[in-house]
């Protein structure tokens, strides 16, 4: 006689069932192929040999100068576009949960850029930021803002976080707005009573109590941020030289171009650990400075 | 209890069902599949494809992908459960890499016409049918360049800076990694007294490239080119034609493939295709740029079907027809006349004829340098002004040695 706990745990594994089947199959068992690979040398043709160098990959990527700098690159982009996304998701929410009679169109036209995916979001940037901002700097003369952003290096980086910050804000933006619709109305109003300005009550009341909300977006941005290809790759290509290059397109680069199958394989390794470790701290850290009312 | 055993029967066969979609029943007759690299020909082989099945019923599936991008795409394609039955490879570094997958086609009826320079053999067998000959130096329009402009590297680099001061754009160089330097950096190796003989004592050390006067004399015509012309990072490929055909850029580092591209401007100058001028140079790089090949990976029936395949393009008259007049191509084969050509490729036959050539070095340099450092180390030049040419050249020189050590 089945009990009726034993049921919901069947129907519960019943509708886990695909998507786990699937994550499995696509994402678990590639991972743990990875890590075989890792320990080998091949150069990607299924006839030539895969042979086996121990840890001389892990070894090899610590002496690499062009990983280095493009981690160096990703670090400096990350902790960029996280902080702008977040502050202007935040921003958004507050605007859009006030008493405005344009919340809901705003809030649709704030997460629209999220639909778009991140290739095409670069071919269109790329164009804006390439021809049409010179024409314009040509006609308005203020070259200072409007020049050909992907010549210059630190231009190209600029651009990577403005359209990353473009498409991230929106859907940032959603997870903080249900944050601040949870806060209840009475402790606001006590605050009020009590004589808090609009800054007070948010630093000291709204903001600790949307803690969850942060650790999500944080965590959200970081890891997105951290592992960004397609907007890379579409907007700059790397960069005006390998100014741009983030740390998946150098392993992509290694990987198809130079055939270093399992050096290649080795540094995304690496990099699943680095990013596993930063996010893990973030969201330990975070999650500590959450309040419970 | 009854409810949720059925259930996760059906689901357990669901599976099933799913997984067993994607085989393929090998009763058909046999299909090639060909996979090839240049963009200006897809339309013309898509009726190729048409007009082979209903000469022959074999059918073709026609893959394509843009050149940039065509030797990444290769490898995972021949990893993948359906395998390109023809691809396309160039002589030297990437045939040797890709040996085993090669195919002895020496039964093949179009290998009679191949002379000895330009076929592709492994270990003596036969492996490759030579797509044509190309060629590539300076695009000129004739109106805007006179042969005296050619005649030494002093008349070009005037040349350059008069063009530049009437507001053309002297020399376009386009964005892409072979059109920004892979070409270009192609003639200072080929102009050495035994290009072969360099890149070997190259290859072993203890050769500076900034000590030879071909790559001072290249140093100096990019920075010339950095000065006087329109940065090539702002320019794509279409735009590069598109600016040549309708005579806002005066030349162009190109080949004879591009004449299609002009096609649809109707350019009312006639041009021609010259050697670049470095030390007084007049010779155009001619060489077959890429050799079809068979897959030795595939059933023997489909190599069959697919050496077929290429003695119908190259033997047939249909297909020598396409070959000439829609591929534009300057054939390699002594079976195909050569004249009905566009002037480009007239130009290169005449070459290719004459043996005034360049010889093609870039293809023996490490597989896919250009892709990764040469553009990279280009686009940093094109972008800051204070990196001088010998200094460019230098970062060159070092992003080849580190390649050979890997």
């Amino acid at each position: 006689m089945v009990t009726n706990r034993k049921r919901e745990h069947l129907w519960f594994f019943l509708f886990v069932f695909p998507a786990f089947f699937a994550f499995f199959i696509v994402v678990i068992i590639p991972f743990f192929i990875g890590i075989g690979y890792s320990f080998v040398s091949w150069n990607g043709l299924g006839t030539n040999p895969v042979s086996f160098v121990g840890m001389q990959n892990y070894k090899d990527l610590f002496q690499d100068v062009r990983f280095g700098e493009s981690a160096i690159h990703t670090l400096v982009f990350t902790i960029l576009a996280v902080v702008c996304i977040n502050i202007l998701g935040l921003v958004f929410a507050l605007l859009v949960t006030s008493k405005l009679r344009i919340n809901t169109i705003a809030r649709t036209m704030f997460f629209m850029p999220n639909l778009i995916g991140g290739l095409v979001l670069g071919y269109i940037w790329k164009f804006i930021l390439s021809d049409a901002f010179k024409t314009i700097g040509e006609h308005t003369g203020l070259t200072g803002i409007f020049f050909n952003w992907l010549l210059n290096p630190k231009a190209s980086l600029a651009a990577l976080v403005v359209v990353i910050t473009w498409q991230m804000a929106g859907y940032v933006m959603i997870i903080y707005i249900t944050g601040i619709q949870s806060v209840p109305d009475d402790v606001i109003e006590a605050a009020t009573i009590d004589g808090a300005g609009p800054f007070r009550k948010f630093f000291s009341i709204v903001f600790p109590l949307i803690m969850p909300s942060v650790t999500i977006c944080i965590f959200y941005s970081l890891s997105n941020c951290f592992k960004m290809y397609d907007t890379n790759l579409s907007l700059t290509g790397g960069g005006p030289g390998t100014s741009t290059e983030l740390v998946a397109m150098n392993i992509f680069n290694e990987i198809f171009s130079y055939n270093h199958y399992g050096y290649g394989q080795a540094k995304a390794i690496f990099f699943f650990l680095f990013i596993a470790v930063v996010t893990i701290t973030q969201v330990s850290i975070t999650k500590r400075k959450e309040v419970q009312l | 209890m009854k409810r949720i055993g059925s259930l996760l029967l059906m689901l357990l066969v669901a599976c099933f069902v799913f997984a067993n979609g994607t085989t393929e029943k090998k009763t058909e007759t046999p299909k090639i599949i060909i996979f090839q690299s240049k963009v200006e020909i897809t339309d013309s082989l898509e009726k190729v494809a048409k007009d082979f099945t209903a000469d022959t019923g074999i059918k073709v599936e026609i893959w394509e992908t843009t050149g940039d991008d065509y030797r990444a795409q290769l490898r995972l394609k021949l990893a993948g459960d359906e395998v390109p039955t023809i691809f396309t490879v160039s002589k030297g570094a990437e045939a040797d890499m890709f040996k085993s997958y090669l195919a002895d086609i020496g039964s093949g009826s179009v290998q009679k016409y191949i002379a000895d320079p330009v076929a592709l053999k492994m270990e003596g067998k036969s492996v490759g049918v030579p797509y044509s000959v190309e060629g590539f130096g300076l695009v000129v329009n004739d109106q805007m360049v006179k042969t005296s402009d050619l005649a030494s590297q002093d008349a070009f680099f005037a040349a350059i800076k008069n063009l530049s001061a009437k507001g053309v754009n002297p020399l376009g160089l386009s964005q892409e990694s072979y059109f920004l330097i892979g070409h270009i950096l192609n003639t200072p190796f080929a102009l050495m007294e035994d290009p072969d003989a360099f890149l070997a004592s190259y290859e072993k050390g203890g050769v500076r490239l900034a000590d030879q006067k071909e790559f001072q004399a290249f140093a100096q015509l990019m920075e010339l080119l950095r000065r006087e012309a329109v940065n090539p990072m702002e320019i794509n490929y279409d735009r590069s034609c598109g600016d040549f055909a309708t005579s806002k850029t005066a030349m162009i580092h190109q080949g004879n493939w591009c004449y299609g591209m002009f096609k649809d401007y109707k350019p009312q100058f006639s041009m021609s295709l010259v050697g670049l001028p470095l030390l007084g140079n007049k010779k155009i790089a001619v060489s077959v740029p890429y050799y079809w090949v068979v897959n030795s990976q595939v059933s023997p029936e489909q190599q069959q079907a697919a050496i077929k395949f290429l003695d119908w393009l190259y033997t047939s008259q249909k297909g020598m027809d396409y070959i000439v007049n829609q591929f534009g191509f300057v054939p390699a084969t002594s079976n195909i006349s050569t004249d009905s050509l566009d002037p480009l490729s007239a130009d290169v036959a005449a070459a290719a004829g004459s043996g005034n050539t360049l010889p093609w070095v870039f293809n023996n340099w490490p597989l896919n340098i250009i892709d990764t450092d040469f553009a990279p180390i280009t686009q940093e030049f094109f972008t800051t002004p204070s990196m001088s040419g010998i200094d460019f050249v230098n970062r060159l020189d070092d992003a080849y040695q580190t390649r050979l050590k890997k």
